[in-house]
């Protein structure tokens, strides 16, 4: 039976590249069914975390439990097909791929290109338009569309979301998480790395902050978004006693 | 010698990554460049450092143009880096990867050359160690004292501080105001706000490939502007208009 | 305008089987990362298996057909990728290529000891004598069935690449390697894909090709890799591009035969037939020029797995002393047979020596050792063809101009596409330029009658070139021990010389550009430079070997510098470790020492083929076996000078008996290999006996690095706790908590 008050489970977590110690022991429990924003300044290492759960970087210590099962080190390609998706920084499209295309190769292989199709198509009619456009040629916010839309044709059971809003206007990134929001409803456990506290307030049920590797705030957002501003521009010592 | 950039914009297809960016940073001085990710901070060090062309747009160290220079050219004019990522000779030893630096100046100078900067950033421990064996604290002092081999007039760095512990952060930190002492002309891109307030005399702050604000720590510290960019706060006085101006109150739909 | 239209129909059947060579090695080298150097050998297994099945067992030819297309070539293809790709990881793009190049030898190899190289062997094509009358060409039936089949799988690749599944993973992982994980495929199951597809066309092209051409193994892989131009005009990523590619290929190459390599009335004609041979390297040399620079890009997360130690003064030393007096020694012993063949070892093994510089330091990859050589060979031979020890110093500067020459307009390129630019001159000499008839060479001032220079240069003389020995200090070097001695005192002065390199600034320059290029572009250096400059050392070394080896076969021929043989050097040492000095003798001693194919004369493929198995496994071991397997299990014996002293005076003394014919050779031998095998057992037993009474820890021991650098910023590994728990008498466990 899969616990449905942890979903996706970090304990202790280390992790870095060459050496470089980026996470220093997360200890993090997400239950089924929640929308939680990971907050945090630039090389915080929010992006190493969301790599972490989906299997691309071994955690140098700790452990990853997922649906209650030990998941450290294993291939992200099963984690990805167990129903991890991670949609990573900048644009998660292939761009010499067309629209249709990168639309079949998020679903999997037991789903026809017409059922895909007509289901991303439905939530983002813009993309139905653009159907043989290739990705790349896409503008920022319709690349996302296409990004998204690999979870909604893929069913996944986590969707984690690294900076969808990054380089777009606050309208298009409005836009966007109203559809994540939509995936949400369905079911679906969220994870979302931002920046700004703004834009993701009114659809995550909690916050963490990471700074320096660390967990220093966690709770409601609107009980942690006031403190943000001295996390941020203080050390991390002030803020975590 | 001064760094100017003026105007510079760089298009990739139809994105703007950088739209008339001017900064300057004066010698004698750390000059800071920060803001969130993608606001085009690593572009714009690149058309600095000469790895990308910007679309328009000048770079000027002193008195020489170096808009369309390659990048050894640049390095000869006085300009020395470091790298996010570690870009050590890792096969060799800390003291021959100060060598082949030092074989870009004249040859009777290399041996003193190469033991001063052993001795300012007090190296003599590691010189014999394979630079692939360092920590990242001490590869970034390595790759730092690759750099000030020849006496650059401008430092580039960009991230020194990710990887490095608070110590190393400390030491490094006190090298910097050393040489900006003597004075180099330092730019500084760094996610670390603590080391940035600490030791910069100007901040240039990026946000969706716009220069924002520029100022000291302390009117940094302060600017709403800034403070909307990394908070994603927005106060209705910001002019640009690009941002829904309105204010998050936690307010649910 | 008939000529014409004939003309380019040959060309575009051409064409089409460059394209269908040319998009399979596109599509492997695109998804995977690896270039793939043994496309043209797969090409060969293909001909020849046709061969077998249609010619000398009799099948029909579809049934042969179906064989090789669809089952040796996807078999071939899962076989490379899972026995030997997949263990690639990790490893920098030279091991890529030394890998492939290895196959490409051990498959060449492995063709000539299966089918006898020396029996002709014909592929009747299917429909043979029918013509079709199109556009007033009489057309063989067989030139348009190789066009619609060209046909068929541009349309079946278009169709994989843009219908099915899995080819749209393949433009995915192209595209994108880690996004393609996140959406849940495999790339190992993708590259499989990939390979399977490639070495299938390959084979397939390898079948067409059969009929059209008289079958051995080296020619066919060489004609097939007149297809990588295609694929570089397709810069390695674009398919249309690359068709387009071969279409410019086979039509050139149609239209110089055509209007060119038929007539010799044509002014200069007779010097042209074999610049027909080469448009394909024309085609390659034009098509380099048109790529973009490098990119400058930071270095992948990973740490390389190669290695590159700093040879020492006193390592180097041993070496020369050792060849020296090795050579001396058994010279005397060997019949004459034997040491006429074994004068070419030294020459070998400086040739060898010359991609150390260049493959191990600097990171840069050139396929033709034995082009360089042949161009020092030649200067010799014509400058110096008394014999004259200078030409050997000629011989190395001329070789190292057109060293840097070559490398110049390629400089500023990826090591790939530098490899593919020496390939491509390595086949134009073969092809061309040794081959040229005589030619009057005149230089005279201009409008008038006064000649200043006047010399009738006759490249390779006919096929044979006159070298003599040279006479030094009036030693007569002409005899073969003499000669031989000489030679390993020049391999000795040549390994000198690199240890100097090695450890001057430019070789510390030479491995910086290797580590890192961004680096190295930072701290003000320029890299073209560096790279020429590391071109034009190794080609002056190889132009000295090139100078000695022919000198020790007094007449060699073109083929004596045959790229397949320089391609066998260069997998040996890349084996034994790029960055290894000493990894030139044994070079040397493969493939000049007689003794294998001796004692078994019927395996004369034995040595080049092992040797290339050894080339394929490089993925496990990618710093060769010097470093990793010989050095360590000698390092007791050097550290025990009275064992390696007594061991050594054993030996000699067996040898004085042997020169004393109290014993026979044989004996020796076996004396020989009982040292080799011997000593490093003894060297380890040697060494424990020293270390256990005392009962101290292993004297090796000690901190990764000193304990103030430990204390202030390094970090403690395992071994270090350790060992400060044993130093301070600590229990271990104790004391080591976070």
């Amino acid at each position: 039976m899969i616990p449905l008050d942890s979903l996706i489970e970090l304990r202790g977590v280390h992790a870095g590249y060459e050496g470089v110690e980026v996470l220093r022991g997360i200890d993090l429990v997400v239950p089924a069914g929640q929308v939680l924003a990971v907050l945090g300044p630039n090389g915080a290492g929010k992006t190493t975390l969301l790599s972490v759960i989906a299997g691309l970087v071994r955690p140098t210590r700790g452990d990853v439990l997922f649906g209650g099962r030990r998941v450290t080190g294993v291939d992200p390609v099963a984690l990805a097909r167990a129903g991890l998706c991670l949609i990573p920084e900048g644009r998660g499209v292939f761009a010499n791929l067309t629209v249709a295309e990168n639309l079949w190769l998020a679903a999997g292989s037991d789903r026809s290109r017409e059922v895909v199709e007509s289901r991303a198509f439905e939530v983002f009619p813009r993309l139905g338009e653009r159907r043989d456009q290739l990705a790349g040629s896409l503008s920022g916010g319709e690349q996302q569309m296409v990004a998204l839309s690999r979870a909604l044709v893929s069913d996944p059971a986590v969707l984690l979301l690294d900076e969808l809003s990054m380089g777009l206007a606050p309208m298009v990134v409005d836009d966007l998480y109203r559809r994540v929001v939509d995936i949400a409803r369905m079911g679906v456990t969220v994870v979302v790395v931002e920046q700004f506290v703004r834009t993701i307030s009114h659809i995550a049920d909690r916050g963490i902050a990471v700074i320096s590797g660390r967990i220093v705030l966690d709770g409601r957002i609107e009980e942690i978004s006031p403190q943000l501003h001295s996390a941020y521009f203080s050390s991390s010592e002030e803020v975590s006693t | 010698m001064d760094l100017e950039v003026t105007d510079v914009t760089v298009r990739f297809g139809g994105n703007t990554v950088l739209s008339d960016v001017g900064l300057d940073a004066v010698s004698g001085g750390i000059t800071s460049l920060i803001g969130p990710n993608g606001a085009g901070k690593t572009t714009l060090f690149n058309v600095i450092t000469g790895v990308l062309k910007p679309t328009s747009g000048r770079v000027m160290l002193g008195t020489n143009d170096m808009t369309s220079m390659p990048v050894h050219k640049r390095v000869r004019l006085g300009l020395g880096r470091t790298f996010q990522r570690l870009e050590l000779f890792g096969t060799l030893t800390v003291e021959e990867n100060l060598r082949v630096a030092a074989s870009a100046i004249p040859r009777e100078r290399r041996t003193s050359e190469v033991q001063r900067v052993i001795q300012q950033l007090r190296l003599q421990q590691v010189s014999d160690v394979r630079a692939d064996t360092l920590s990242t604290g001490t590869g970034r002092l390595v790759e730092l004292a690759r750099a000030l081999v020849g006496e650059p007039s401008l430092l580039l760095l960009d991230e020194p501080a990710s990887g490095q512990n608070d110590s190393e952060t400390r030491v490094f930190s006190e090298v910097l105001v050393d040489l900006a002492d003597r004075g180099m002309t330092i730019l500084l891109v760094e996610h670390d706000m603590n080391l940035v307030m600490a030791i910069s005399h100007r901040i240039h702050v990026l946000d969706f490939g716009q220069l924002i604000a520029s100022g000291s720590p302390a009117e940094i510290r302060s600017d709403v502007r800034v403070q909307a960019a990394y908070l994603g706060q927005e106060s209705l006085e910001v002019g640009s208009g690009r941002r829904r101006s309105d204010v998050s109150t936690g307010a649910h739909p | 305008m008939r000529e014409f239209v004939g003309f380019t129909i040959t060309g575009l059947v051409t064409a089409s089987i460059y394209a269908v060579v040319a998009s399979g090695l596109t599509l492997t080298y695109a998804t995977t990362g690896i270039f793939n150097w043994a496309h043209g050998a797969l090409a060969a297994i293909g001909a020849f298996v046709y061969w077998q099945c249609t010619t000398l067992w009799g099948w029909p030819a579809p049934l042969a057909m179906i064989l090789c297309v669809g089952i040796i070539g996807p078999v071939l293809g899962v076989t490379v990728e899972s026995g030997i790709m997949r263990r690639l990881d990790g490893t920098n793009e030279i091991t890529r290529m030394a890998v492939t190049l290895a196959l490409l030898v051990g498959i060449i190899a492995g063709i000539n000891w299966i089918w006898d190289p020396q029996m002709t062997k014909v592929v009747l094509p299917v429909f043979n004598g029918k013509a079709i009358e199109i556009l007033g060409q009489r057309l063989p039936v067989y030139d348009l069935l190789v066009m619609a089949v060209a046909l068929l799988v541009g349309i079946v690749m278009r169709w994989v690449l843009y219908r099915s599944r899995a080819g749209v993973q393949m433009r995915g992982i192209v595209d994108d390697r880690s996004l393609i994980i996140l959406n849940g495929v495999s790339p190992v199951r993708t590259a499989q894909t990939s390979w399977v597809i490639g070495s299938t066309t390959a084979v397939l092209a390898g079948v067409l090709i059969a009929p059209k051409t008289s079958l051995s193994a080296g020619s066919l892989a060489l004609l097939i890799m007149n297809a990588f131009a295609a694929s570089v005009v397709g810069r390695l990523r674009s398919l249309p591009l690359t068709i387009l590619g071969a279409a410019i290929l086979g039509l050139s190459t149609a239209y110089a035969q055509g209007y060119v390599g038929s007539r010799t009335d044509l002014p200069g004609g007779q010097y042209l037939i074999g610049l027909v041979n080469v448009v394909p390297v024309v085609v390659l040399f034009i098509a380099l020029q048109f790529l973009p620079q490098e990119r400058l890009r930071a270095a992948k997360s990973q740490q390389a797995r190669e290695l590159s130690n700093r040879p020492t003064w006193n390592g180097s030393l041993w070496l020369v002393v050792a060849a020296v007096v090795v050579t001396a020694a058994i010279a005397p012993l060997l019949a004459p047979g034997d040491l006429h063949n074994m004068t070419k070892l030294w020459g070998i093994a400086v040739i060898a020596l010359s991609l150390v510089p260049l493959l191990g330091w600097a990171g840069r990859l050139a396929v033709c050792p034995f082009a360089f050589a042949a161009v020092g060979a030649l200067i010799s031979a014509h400058l110096a063809p008394d014999g004259q020890i200078w030409g050997l110093v000629l011989a190395g500067v001329g070789a190292a101009a057109v060293g840097a020459i070559l490398s110049f307009p390629g400089a500023r390129l990826s090591p790939l596409y530098l490899a593919l630019a020496t390939a491509a001159f390595a086949v134009a000499l073969d092809n061309w330029i040794f081959r040229l008839p005589p030619f009057h060479l005149v230089i005279r001032i201009p409008f008038t009658e006064v000649t200043l220079y006047r010399h009738q240069l006759d490249i390779f003389q006919g096929g044979s070139l006159a070298m003599r020995r040279p006479k030094v200090f009036g030693f007569d070097l002409s005899g073969d021990q003499a000669f031989l001695i000489f030679a390993s005192i020049v391999f000795g002065a040549s390994v000198l010389a690199l240890t100097a390199l090695r450890r001057s600034d430019l070789g510390l320059r030479m491995i910086a550009l290797k580590d890192s290029p961004i680096g190295y572009a930072t701290v003000g250096l320029n890299r073209q430079v560096t790279t020429v400059a590391a071109f034009a050392i190794s080609a002056g070394v190889a132009g000295v070997g090139g100078a000695l080896y022919g000198a020790a076969m007094q007449r060699p021929s073109p083929d004596a510098f045959n790229f397949f043989s320089g391609l066998s050097i260069l997998v040996i040492v890349v084996v034994l470790g790029a960055s290894t000095l000493g990894s030139s003798v044994g070079a040397g001693a493969f493939l000049a020492a007689p003794v294998l194919v001796n004692v078994f004369p019927s395996l004369a493929q034995v040595t080049p083929t092992l040797t290339a198995a050894a080339g394929v496994s490089l993925g496990n071991n990618p710093n060769g076996s010097i470093r990793s397997d010989i050095a360590p299990q000698w390092s007791g014996v050097g550290q025990r000078p009275l064992l390696l002293g007594g061991g050594l005076a054993v030996l000699a003394g067996v040898y004085l008996a042997t020169l004393g014919d109290l014993i026979s050779n044989w004996f020796f031998a076996g004396a020989c290999v009982a040292f080799v095998i011997v000593m490093p057992i003894l060297g380890r037993r040697a060494t424990r006996a020293l270390a256990s009474p005392a009962g101290s820890a292993v004297p090796e021991r000690r901190l990764s690095a000193s304990p103030e650098q430990l204390a202030q910023s390094l970090p403690l590994g395992a071994d270090d706790l350790s060992y400060l728990d044993d130093t301070f008498g600590i229990t271990p466990g104790v004391g080591r908590g976070s």
